[in-house]
């Protein structure tokens, strides 16, 4: 009897069309968007040569040739416009330069905007001006030194020793993908309210008839949840492949974990779904809505929509993320593929199980033994 | 006019879920807001600072002028109270871009610079980022500047040093901030606003339409209203009209909350063009509405049919990311959608200086674009209509 109504209600799931479209289709179309739009996002803090200006000032050519030096070759830190004071301020009227350099004592740098840009220029100003400072104040205090200090400000020496703190590439794409995978599991919420509709006789006629039918009512709900979790998962398993061969969307390398952050993000769907099912009397309309804004709060302050919302939390208000199931999940995806130990992972899956679990018993406590006078 | 007065009932039934993402788009205003504060026109320099963490094996005079001067650029920020997990606090704060660099000060350090001997900071960062570029420039300029000293005198103490270094560092270079244009819209925000209104625009419009074309075409009405004595030009001129007043008022409401957002702009020139943009966008929504809800045959495809169109076009046009970070293809094929050509006209008055035509040919052309795409869904949905029509 369990099988029957098993394979009975994966075929009805199945041509519920608006079911696939919200839990395997836009997934997966906005999966798309986010590879489209945010496939260059890696490259948007990436250094690039600044655009700058410099005025041709003969009375300053050490300077001049200092910048010229400076953006020649492959990984230059300028690229260079040189002309008279008219024309370079002109450029950067135009927005074609960061900012326009007036050679001088100091020199003068000209900006429209302030940025992180305009402050490397500045910086790097500072450092010109300070060299010269010091060479002539140290000049003057000890002149026999002087061969050696001008031998010294030939070389540049580096102190700086720049190590990744991870051999991971800090993608910041990724949270946005583990946030929709979230939201993915979380729609998973409308299979659970499509099963308990199916068994509460309060709440269709399908299930008023099913309940005086001589199945045991936990056998027939146990079934129909067996099948959405199956239906479900597989989609879920879809949407992963599809992100990590289709868009190339990294997850590290123990896909293990991942299926099972997964399952369990999928019951914990499901399971949310049916309680809220089970609590809310009214119409299937205002079911939707609820799990709708519930999914997209959580998944929006899981980092969906702005990154940054996420950590703001986590640092702010670490307590919302652990109570929000879909930053639980983006927050195991993200563990698993950034730290190098398994401990938060660890705490986020008991997190989720803790949710399912708690979601699994209320449902059952609300669904249980009811009798109806009338329907 | 009991059509038209229908259409306004069916729009009034219905304006919970539109104000969901009327809603939507305040929030995601308000907090695009209050990330990055509305510029003044600014008229004083100041740096952009980035955010940096400084673990210091040793405190030594030389360590403190180093942390003094990388304050300059940097906001130093604390990572007491992080021992515990000290590891994967660094690695978050980096992903999130919370902190650009740590730089690790190692025991021995002051020494190993008096003595000129050679010696590195460790330094974690997000790799090759163009502010753990400003962070290296910085130190390597300051201990560059060390080296000399310790060059001319080998016997230069650590105080001295850090305190000689601090005194040249006291005269920085001059910067001049100049404003090309203060009658230009200033800042990112109205832009931003304004591109984003396309999002709320053509969901809460596609909803709206197809709530009240899905009434019409129902089957037994279609019947009905076939038998009633209005002629069927009229009827269709009142569901326009009703149509085209509820595309104004959301116009209306959207640009309101684009203005009050960034309510420092809003009386500039440029501000006008971007109101008539969005007018003209919202003409070709119009007609896209008009043929989605001729084809949608139910309320559960008009929702999903709203998510994909809406988001898919918002997405591939530079809506929610600047185009400049789209990829070509991705643009060839956004132009087929007028959002692509509102977000470019967007993009183009926001740099808008002068208003002669000859500046403002280019955007009068993509005006005239947008409109083209109006009138062509329009009558394709003129023929879509007449097809349904003739099947029924």
């Amino acid at each position: 009897m369990f099988a029957h109504i098993f394979f009975y209600r994966i075929k009805s799931l199945l041509r519920q069309r608006s079911l696939v479209f919200w839990t395997l289709i836009f997934p997966i179309a906005l999966a798309t968007f986010f590879k489209i739009s945010l496939g260059n996002v890696m490259q948007i803090d990436q250094f690039e040569p600044i655009d700058v200006a410099v005025v041709n000032n003969i009375a300053y050519p050490e300077f001049v040739e200092t910048m010229k030096g400076l953006s020649e070759g492959e990984d230059r830190m300028f690229t260079l416009i040189l002309g008279d004071e008219q024309m370079a301020l002109n450029a950067l009227k135009e927005g074609e330069v960061s900012g326009v350099i007036v050679p001088g004592e100091p020199p003068e740098l000209i900006v429209v905007k302030t940025g992180i840009k305009q402050s490397i220029l500045k910086n790097f100003l500072d450092q010109y001006a300070f060299n010269q400072s010091t060479i002539s104040t140290l000049a003057a205090q000890y002149p026999e030194s002087i061969p050696e200090l001008m031998a010294a400000m030939s070389t540049s020496q580096n102190y700086i020793m720049e190590t990744s703190v991870t051999d991971k590439p800090t993608d910041p794409s990724l949270v946005y993908f583990y946030a929709l995978i979230a939201m993915a599991c979380l729609y998973g919420s409308m299979y659970g309210i499509e099963e308990v509709n199916r068994v509460q006789a309060n709440l269709t006629t399908l299930a008023a008839r099913l309940n005086v039918s001589p199945v045991h009512k936990l056998k027939v709900f146990a079934a129909g949840l067996l099948a959405a979790i199956v239906i479900h998962y597989m989609g879920l398993l879809i949407l992963l492949g599809y992100m990590q061969f289709g868009l190339g969307v990294n997850f590290g390398d123990q896909f293990g974990y991942v299926a099972l952050i997964v399952l369990i993000g999928s019951i914990l769907g499901i399971s949310m779904g049916a309680v809220i099912s089970a609590l809310i009397k009214k119409g299937e309309g205002i079911k939707i809505a609820v799990v709708l804004l519930i999914s997209m709060l959580g998944s929006f302050m899981a980092g969906m929509m702005i990154a940054d919302i996420k950590y703001y939390i986590a640092q702010k208000m670490p307590i919302l993320g652990f109570i929000n199931p879909a930053n639980l999940l983006s927050d195991a995806l993200y563990a698993l593929y950034y730290y190098d130990t398994h401990t938060r992972l660890y705490q986020n899956l008991a997190g989720m199980s803790a949710f399912a679990l708690i979601f699994c018993t209320l449902t059952y406590l609300l669904i249980r033994g009811r009798k109806y006078a009338s329907l | 006019m009991p059509v038209f007065k229908l259409c306004l009932k069916i729009i009034n039934k219905n304006k919970m879920v539109m104000m969901v993402y009327i809603l939507a788009f305040v929030m995601v205003s308000f907090i695009v807001r209050s990330f990055n504060k509305p510029s003044e026109g600014l008229t004083t320099y100041s740096d952009t600072k980035v955010s940096i963490a400084i673990i210091s094996e040793e405190d030594t005079p030389l360590t403190k002028g180093i942390e003094t001067a990388l304050s300059r650029i940097a906001e130093v920020k604390s990572l007491e109270g992080y021992e515990d997990n000290l590891k994967e606090t660094i690695q978050d704060a980096l992903y999130f871009r919370a902190l650009h660099m740590v730089i690790t000060i190692p025991e021995g350090f002051t020494d190993a610079i008096l003595a000129g001997e050679p010696m590195t900071i460790k330094a974690q960062s997000v790799p090759g980022s163009v502010e753990s570029m400003q962070v290296n420039l910085l130190i390597n300029q300051y201990l560059n500047l060390a080296r000399l000293y310790v060059t001319a005198d080998e016997a230069i103490g650590a105080d001295a040093l850090a305190s000689a270094i601090a005194s040249v560092m006291d005269q920085p270079a001059e910067v001049t901030i100049i404003n090309p244009n203060p009658d230009a819209v200033q800042g990112d925000l109205m832009p931003f606003f304004f591109n984003y209104l396309a999002y709320s625009y053509m969901f809460v419009m596609i909803l709206g339409v197809s709530s009240i074309m899905l009434v019409f075409n129902r089957k037994v009405i279609k019947w009905r209203n076939a038998c009633g004595p209005m002629p069927s030009l009229n009827m269709s001129a009142q569901l326009l009209l009703a149509i085209a007043v509820f595309a104004v008022v959301v116009w209306l409401i959207l640009v309101t909350l684009c203005l009050v957002f960034d309510s420092q702009n809003a009386f500039k020139t440029n501000t006008l063009y971007f109101m008539l943009n969005a007018a003209i966008f919202g003409i070709s929504v119009l007609g896209l509405s008009f043929l989605l809800a001729n084809l949608i045959k139910g309320k559960d495809a008009s929702s999903a049919v709203a998510n994909i169109i809406t988001l898919s076009t918002c997405f591939l046009s530079g809506v929610f990311v600047p185009q400049a970070f789209l990829g070509e293809g991705v643009l060839k094929v956004a132009s087929y959608f007028p959002t692509y050509w509102y977000v470019k006209a967007n993009t183009q008055i926001a740099v808008l200086t002068r208003f002669s035509f000859a500046s403002l040919k280019e955007i009068l052309g993509i005006f005239l674009i947008e409109l083209g795409f109006a009138a062509a869904f329009i009558i394709v949905s003129l023929a879509v209509g007449k097809r349904n029509q003739l099947r029924t």
